[in-house]
Order: structure tokens, then C-alpha cells, then sequence
């Protein structure tokens, strides 16, 4: 059969005719395939230039290279924007999405210890295959300046670095080298993976550049800011200067430390930072405490008053009376002194006023009562009292009467009074 | 008529293959060289497409045109005074002559090599010419890092580019180390450091803190001064109050003085204290005797003066 029609193909209609039932459904059967065959290959071919669709993601953009050269737009754009494309099938057109607006982040870490096991014991050296640190100035010293010329301390630091290529994908494309991808790995992996080499090569530069600007005490405390902006701007120059298309998102540090070989001094030092702030603190305690014994809460500012010379009456009579403790009971006992001393003299002058014409009349008498009226007054607050027998004969005898003694005086006494009495 | 499809096909095919034997791509991130029986004929560094001879007679060799980095190794070097560093130098490249390029470094791992020598070469000279306190400095102006670099990128324009067809895009070093022993001598330079440092904190913190004081008790002592003026002036009105009235006691100061004194005795004998009295003395005598009293007439006066001489222990 197969013969036959291989031999004679333009005869076929006739010999058809001639077949048998059984060879005429096997030459339909044949038709079939060779119909359906033909449906494969118009099939084939539209898949093939269909395969030329191509989708944009949101955060992509797209570059078509058409036979190696990237293919402009009548305004020279280069890129695709997001949406539903179509361009010529492999091996014409080439498609190349680049993620733009994803932030990747580079982990940096070529400055920090190695640590086999988490928090074991530092050795006395560092290693500088094994150990990553920067080198930052050491301060100025008085009087010290020519020996530390060339001082320096270690630092340790770990960096974070986010970008993007959403400034320039195109200048990305062109001048930054990404591996081809293989089979089964995303294009996105294969860009990070790719530039690491570079961006860690260039913050690298940068914060070594950086850091030796700074002193140890402001790169781990003060200045850490500061810092992140310089290693930051110098990465985004060096890149632009490149021409890269990569734009530094931020930059940031992870860590910052001393080496741990040293961070007993270290922490001895904050210490005494802490130290010094609660040495001043306690002086600051005194001082309030002094003022505010001294003259009140308000002392301070009614001595500024009182001590400045352009201070005017009423200002000075206010800052007398808002000072309270030692001034003002000072204050208060000179105006009570004050008080008391007119008023006696005024009542003395009344009392010798309202005298004086009796005393005119009978001056001995009224001599002899105020004395007795005063006499009487004096004795009975007095303690103790002795009366004395004056001598006789030549020779001194005593006579005593105790009079309301006070109980405490009594105890220590006793012994010789009443010796004393007996001898009367 | 039914031959013409399949004829169709075949040079179709022919073609095709015809077609893809005798050309190249050449992508925007390339450059090319034609080498036609291993002799350099054409040095394509613009993309798109080209013909050549099939593959036996000429042969496509592509470059990447991008920028690479090549990183130095770690190296221990001598700065101008002699000081060992460590450093780790990096290049970043790109191929722009392909045809020197093929002909003086070919493959990959001549490339490796000839970079190494070439970025070792270098940054060992350059750094040779400067003195360790031009990476590091406690004063910031004195630090010459930039151009440290700078001499290293022109020294390596200079020996790489005419002559071996790459770009040198940028040089720096991305790591300034120093051996073991160094740093041990550092740690001990950064605790003596902060010894002094501590030190430094504690004297401010005591000077602050005696200034404070002192402070505080320069201000009571001003403050009390200040009050104490006001106590004698309100004191001296006082005085001057009190002035006024005694004016009225001139009109008997005898009597005056009198009443004065026995005021003074009252205060004192006010506290605790102990009295010695004759006993002859008024009113003591009634103890002895009952007087002999002679209606209306005065007393001697001269008693009373005997008893205010009385003596306080």
C-alpha cells in the first residue's frame, strides 16, 4: 500500500478507486493526520509569534533588545512600562525585565570579629584574615599632639545597604555585569547576587574612608549618625560616577562597637561617665539644699535682684518678702526685735509718766514698794537661794534656809547642806 | 504544484541556517572580535547585527563590555615610615579595547593574574609613598585617603589602558588592617587611652562639683549678707522707734535709772541661779525678829541700796 502510493503519487486517485474497503479507510485514516498535522503546524506558528507577548510587571520596566541593540521609542526611551507588550519571537527580539522599585538590601558585614561560637572568649589579637575592623583617629590630646600623630583605635561595625534601580534601570542594564539566568532562578536573585561584588567593594572604601575622619568615642555614640550620611553620600557618588543606575535607598548601622578585647576599659569608662554625673548631681543637690535653707525656693533669683545695683525699691522690698528659711527668720526676728523695743520703751516712758506724780509726792515709799514688788518677783524665779548669817565674834558661821529648790540641783547638794544645818 | 510547499520549506531552512552561520549578534552589553583564521580582522563594539564567514574560516569572540570587579588579596605592605598595613586594594574594570585586550590577556585566568600583579604592583608602590598618619590622623585634615586613591587609579590608567585595552573605572582599598602584633599594642594604647579618659571624667566631674558647691556657698553667704544689712537697718528702726520714748524718761532719770536696773536684775537672775542674801536684809530679817515698826515714817533708804549688790553664782 505504503509503496504503491510512494511510487505513484499522482495516481493515486485512480488507484483509490480500485481499493478495497479495508485500504480505503486506512488512506482516509491518512488524510486525518495529515489535516491534523497541518492544524499543528498553523497552530505552531501562531504560538511561535504569540510567544512574542510579553507582560510588564507593576514594579519592572522593561528593555527590548532587537538583534543585540536596544530598541528606542520615537523619544529615545528605552524602557517599557508596565502593561501587556508584544515584540518579534527569539531569536529577533530579546525581552530583559529589570525589577526597579523592589529594595534590596546588602547585608555588610566585612568589618565585624569572627565569633566561631556565639560570645566566646576574644583572643588577645586580631586576626586580620578572620577579623574585620576599621581604624578610626584617635582624639587630640593637650600637650600629647606630636606622639599620637599617628594614633588609632579599632572599631567593629555591621552595615545594612538598600537600594534600588529605579533612577536609571537602563544605565543598570548597560554597565553593571549580571550573571545570565539558568534555568529555575529569578532574574531579581540573580541582580543581587550579581552587584553584591560592587557594593560591598564601594561601601567597603567608603566606611573604611569614612571612618578614619572620626574618633572611636563619636563613631560609636555621637557621631553615628553623621557617619551614615558620609558613607552614604560617598557610596551614591562613586556609583554615579560609574554610572550605575543604582540609587542608595539608606544606609545603616546595624552594629558599632569596640573591640571586645578591650571592653572592660571601655566599660569603666562609661562608668565613670556615669560617676561623674552623680558626683555633680549631688552637687547640684547641695546647692539647692544650701539656697533653699539659705533663702527659700526663690532664693536665687531675690539675690540676683538684691546684688544688681539697678534694682529699684519695690523690686528689693519684693525680694525680701519672697525669701523664706534662715533669711526670713532672720528677717522676722530683727522686725520682732524692733517691735519689742519700742514697745517697751513706749510702755517704760507711759509707765514712769503715770509714776511720776505719786513718786513726786512720796518718793520713798514708792522707791521702797517697786523694790519689794520687784525683789519678791526676782526670788521666787531664782533656783536656790542662801541666806547668810553676817559674822559674829570673829568668826564666819553660816545660817542657810532652803527655799524651793529645784528637784535636779538637789540630788548633787544635799550632802553638805544638811551637814551644814546640822553644824547651826 | 504540490513540490512547491516543500521547497518552500528546505530553502526556508537552508536559509536559516545559512543565515545563523554567518552571523552574529552582538548585544548592547558586549563587544566583539572577528578573528579569521586566528588573525584579528574586525573589532566590533557597537551592538547589533553582523556577517562573517561560516564558523571554520572566522570565529566570534565576544567580551562583556560591563563594569567588573576585581578584588586584590589581603597584603601586608610598608607605609613610607616603615609602618607594616594591611591592605585589601580592589579594581573596578571593563573591557574596552577588545582586540589588545584578546591579544595581550586572553583568557579568564590570565585576566585574574595580570589584574593581581597589576593592583599589587601598584598599591604596594603607593602606599610605600605615604606615611601611615596620611590613612589614619588625629587631626582630619591631615588624612589623604582621596588621594591616596587617586594616585593609585592614575598609576593603573597609566600601565593598564593603551596597553592592554581595559578601562580602569575606579581604585580605592576596601580594607586598611594591621598585623597581629599591632593590634594587641593597639588594645593596650586604647586601655591606656581610656584609663586616662576615666580619669579625665572623674577630675571634671569633682571640679564641676566643687564649683557647684562653692557656688551655693558663695550665694548663702551673699544672700545672708545681704539680709543681715537689712536686720541691722530694721533693728536701727527699732532703736530709733524706741529713742522717741526715752526722751520722755528724762523727766526724772534717776527714777528712770532706778527702774532700769531693777529690770536688769530681774533678767538676770531669771535663770537658774542661785542667790546668797544676808540675812539682815529685807525681808530675810523676819525670819529672825519681828521688827519694831514706827507708824508713818519712811525707811532708810540706805538698805535698799546694800540689797542690790547681791551676788549671783
Amino acid at each position: 500500500m505504503n509503496e504503491i502510493e510512494n511510487k505513484n503519487p499522482e495516481n493515486q486517485q485512480d488507484i483509490t478507486a480500485d481499493m478495497d474497503s479495508g485500504s480505503k479507510a486506512l488512506a482516509d485514516a491518512l488524510k486525518l493526520s495529515f489535516a491534523v498535522l497541518k492544524l499543528i503546524m498553523i497552530v505552531l506558528i501562531i504560538l511561535f509569534f504569540a510567544s512574542g507577548v510579553y507582560t510588564v510587571e507593576k514594579n519592572e520596566k522593561a528593555i527590548v533588545l532587537r538583534l543585540g541593540k536596544v530598541v528606542r521609542d520615537a523619544s529615545g526611551t528605552s524602557l517599557k512600562e508596565p502593561g501587556l507588550h508584544w515584540a518579534l519571537p527569539y531569536p529577533i527580539d530579546e525581552i530583559v525585565k529589570i525589577p526597579v522599585t523592589a529594595t534590596q538590601k546588602l547585608e555588610i558585614d566585612d568589618f565585624w570579629y569572627f565569633d566561631p561560637e556565639q560570645g566566646s572568649r576574644p583572643g588577645q589579637t586580631l586576626n586580620p584574615i578572620r577579623d574585620g575592623y576599621c581604624l578610626t583617629r584617635n582624639e587630640e590630646v593637650q600637650g600629647y599632639e606630636d606622639q599620637l600623630a599617628t594614633d588609632y583605635n579599632i572599631v567593629h561595625c555591621k552595615w545594612q545597604l538598600n537600594w534600588t534601580i529605579e533612577d536609571d534601570p537602563y544605565a543598570f542594564f548597560r554597565n553593571v555585569k549580571v550573571r545570565s539566568v539558568r534555568p529555575g532562578e529569578l532574574y531579581r536573585d540573580v541582580i543581587s547576587e550579581s552587584v553584591e561584588p560592587l557594593l560591598t567593594t564601594v561601601a567597603d572604601d567608603a566606611i573604611v574612608r569614612t571612618l578614619a575622619k572620626y574618633s572611636i568615642d563619636q563613631a560609636v555614640t555621637t557621631s553615628k549618625s553623621n557617619i551614615t550620611r558620609e558613607v552614604t553620600a560617598r557610596v551614591q557618588k562613586r556609583l554615579r560616577e560609574l554610572s550605575t543606575g543604582i540609587r542608595v535607598r539608606d544606609m545603616q548601622i546595624l552594629k558599632i562597637t569596640w573591640p571586645r578585647q578591650v571592653d572592660q576599659a571601655f566599660l569603666a569608662s562609661i562608668k565613670a561617665g556615669q560617676n561623674r554625673s552623680s558626683i555633680e548631681t549631688e552637687a547640684w543637690t547641695y546647692y539647692e539644699k544650701t539656697l533653699n535653707e539659705a533663702g527659700g525656693p526663690r532664693a536665687e533669683e531675690s539675690l540676683k535682684v538684691l546684688l544688681d545695683e539697678s534694682s529699684t525699691e519695690a523690686e528689693i522690698r519684693r525680694a525680701y518678702s519672697d525669701l523664706t528659711g534662715q533669711a526670713s527668720k532672720n528677717l522676722s526676728e530683727a522686725r520682732s526685735y524692733k517691735t519689742k523695743v519700742i514697745e517697751t520703751a513706749k510702755a517704760n516712758a507711759n509707765y514712769l509718766s503715770q509714776l511720776l506724780p505719786e513718786y513726786r509726792k512720796r518718793p520713798e515709799l514708792v522707791i521702797e514698794r517697786i523694790y519689794q514688788d520687784n525683789m519678791e518677783q526676782i526670788l521666787d524665779t531664782v533656783d536656790e537661794k542662801i541666806i547668810v548669817q553676817p559674822a559674829k565674834q570673829g568668826k564666819d558661821r553660816e545660817f542657810r534656809v532652803l527655799i524651793s529648790r529645784n528637784p535636779s540641783i538637789k540630788d548633787k547638794k544635799s550632802g553638805s547642806d544638811e551637814n551644814q544645818n546640822g553644824n547651826q | 504544484m504540490r513540490r512547491l510547499p516543500k521547497l518552500i520549506l528546505v530553502t526556508a531552512i537552508v536559509v536559516l541556517l545559512g543565515f545563523k552561520l554567518c552571523s552574529y549578534q552582538v548585544r548592547e552589553t558586549e563587544s566583539a572580535l572577528i578573528t579569521r583564521f586566528g588573525k584579528p580582522i574586525a573589532e566590533k563594539t557597537e551592538p547589533g547585527l553582523y556577517f562573517k564567514l561560516p564558523t571554520p574560516f572566522d570565529v566570534v569572540h565576544k567580551f562583556d563590555s560591563r563594569l567588573q570587579v576585581f578584588e586584590g588579596q589581603q597584603e601586608e605592605t610598608t607605609t613610607k615610615g616603615g609602618e607594616p598595613v594591611i591592605i585589601t586594594p580592589y579594581m573596578i574594570w571593563q573591557i574596552s579595547q577588545p582586540q589588545l585586550f584578546f591579544e595581550r590577556v586572553s583568557t579568564d585566568r590570565e585576566v585574574q593574574k595580570f589584574l593581581l600583579s597589576q593592583l599589587r604592583n601598584h598599591a604596594n608602590a603607593v602606599v610605600g609613598k605615604h606615611y601611615f598618619s596620611e590613612f589614619v590622623n588625629t587631626d582630619p585634615e591631615k588624612i589623604k585617603f582621596e588621594q591616596i586613591e587617586n594616585e593609585l587609579l592614575q598609576a593603573l590608567k597609566e600601565s593598564t589602558e593603551d596597553e592592554y585595552g581595559i578601562t580602569v573605572a575606579s581604585v580605592g582599598i576596601k580594607k586598611l588592617e594591621l598585623n597581629e602584633e599591632v593590634t594587641e599594642a593597639v588594645f593596650e594604647r586604647m586601655r591606656a587611652d581610656r584609663q586616662r579618659k576615666k580619669e579625665d571624667i572623674l577630675g571634671e566631674g569633682r571640679s564641676t562639683a566643687t564649683r557647684i558647691r562653692t557656688d551655693a556657698d558663695k550665694k548663702k553667704q551673699q544672700l545672708l549678707a545681704a539680709v543681715e544689712s537689712r536686720v541691722i537697718a530694721i533693728k536701727g528702726e527699732g532703736d530709733a522707734g524706741a529713742a522717741k520714748y526715752y526722751k520722755m524718761l528724762q523727766d526724772d532719770p534717776e527714777l528712770a535709772m532706778y527702774l532700769r536696773d531693777l529690770e536688769a536684775l530681774a533678767k538676770i537672775l531669771e535663770n537658774r541661779s542661785t542667790v546668797v542674801l544676808g540675812a539682815e536684809t529685807d525681808p530675810m530679817k523676819l525670819l529672825r525678829e519681828v521688827p519694831e515698826l514706827e507708824s508713818s515714817k519712811p525707811k532708810d533708804s540706805k538698805a535698799s541700796k546694800q540689797d542690790s549688790e547681791n551676788k549671783e553664782k
